[in-house]
């Protein structure tokens, strides 16, 4: 299971390539403000994602900064989105019924 | 406008992280937080320098207890020299130990983060626990030679500054083997130019 900083990153690189700051606004956008990560949680987990492979560092697009680090998502890093998103919806499938509230 | 400040705050805090994920991320992270500087509110950029700094503590763990360390050794003087002189507010006779602790704290810092401003940022974890000993006098000994909030402030600010130069001294001896072979790099860098040229 991937902890939800580090899903939230891989999904904000799963459209492409980005430097820090982008994905640090895609991830506080996506989990719609809910995970508001700081600079040095950022990198931690980005080097833990690099560590283990699931991203890699790539040379940034011609009109992007120089001086940032821009980040895509590496095949096995794609197969572990899946694979965890596949998992949350199996997961949803299975609660909804039990959970869903009663409807008039 | 921006403010540099905040930015010089921030390489304090940069200066806790090990020097190995400094060496590599010190710059990006500083560019991050210029964004975030420039985007969103002080206040909640505070709040998350502090949450980083919380979730990072396994990181920068060692950095911290460090400073605990050192500032209960204050401390400890600060029990020391009221056991000693209880109705003396300073303790003025222990005055010259904390200097030389604090230039102790300069140099740890400096040589642990490998940073002038790792010991800096020691020495104010340091003197922020140290800070403790003021509460203590008043709530142990009834001591609290203030009258309003101006004279607080100000006697903390002269007590800090009172900490950081021993620390900045101690920092900058430990960075000066550093600062020596850059001398001496940039020297010779400029005498090829010069030959070069010549």
């Amino acid at each position: 299971m991937v902890r939800p900083p580090l899903l939230y990153i891989l999904l904000a690189l799963g459209d492409g390539e980005r430097h820090g700051y982008e994905i640090l606004k895609e991830v506080q956008s996506g989990s719609l403000g809910k995970i508001r990560l700081g600079p040095a949680t950022l990198y931690t987990s980005l080097k833990k994602l690099l560590d283990a492979r699931l991203i890699e560092e790539v040379t940034g697009p011609r009109d992007g900064d120089p001086r940032r680090r821009y980040y895509r998502l590496t095949g096995g890093g794609r197969k572990v989105l899946t694979e965890e998103l596949d998992r949350m919806e199996m997961l949803l499938r299975m609660a909804r019924p039990k959970h869903a509230p009663a409807r008039a | 406008m921006r403010r540099a400040w905040p930015l010089w705050i921030y390489r304090l805090v940069i200066a806790t992280y090990p020097r190995r994920f400094r060496k590599e991320y010190a710059a990006e992270m500083r560019m991050v937080f210029n964004d975030l500087l420039l985007d969103i509110p002080p206040r909640d950029l505070a709040l998350r320098v502090l949450q980083d700094l919380s979730g990072g503590i396994h990181m920068n763990g060692y950095f911290i207890r460090r400073g605990v360390m050192f500032g209960c050794l204050v401390l400890d003087m600060w029990i020391i020299g009221r056991t000693l002189h209880p109705g003396l507010y300073l303790g003025v006779p222990l005055v010259a130990t904390p200097f030389l602790l604090f230039i102790v704290v300069g140099f740890v810092g400096a040589r642990m983060s490998g940073s002038f401003s790792g010991g800096i940022a020691l020495a104010l974890l340091t003197g922020l626990i140290a800070a403790a000993s003021v509460l203590g006098d008043y709530v142990l000994f009834h001591l609290l030679p203030f009258h309003n909030v101006y004279d607080f402030a100000m006697s903390m600010a002269m007590v800090a500054s009172f900490c950081l130069v021993p620390a900045g001294l101690g920092a900058g001896l430990a960075r000066l083997t550093d600062i020596r072979s850059r001398a001496i790099r940039s020297a010779s860098a400029f005498a090829r130019a010069w030959r070069t040229a010549a």
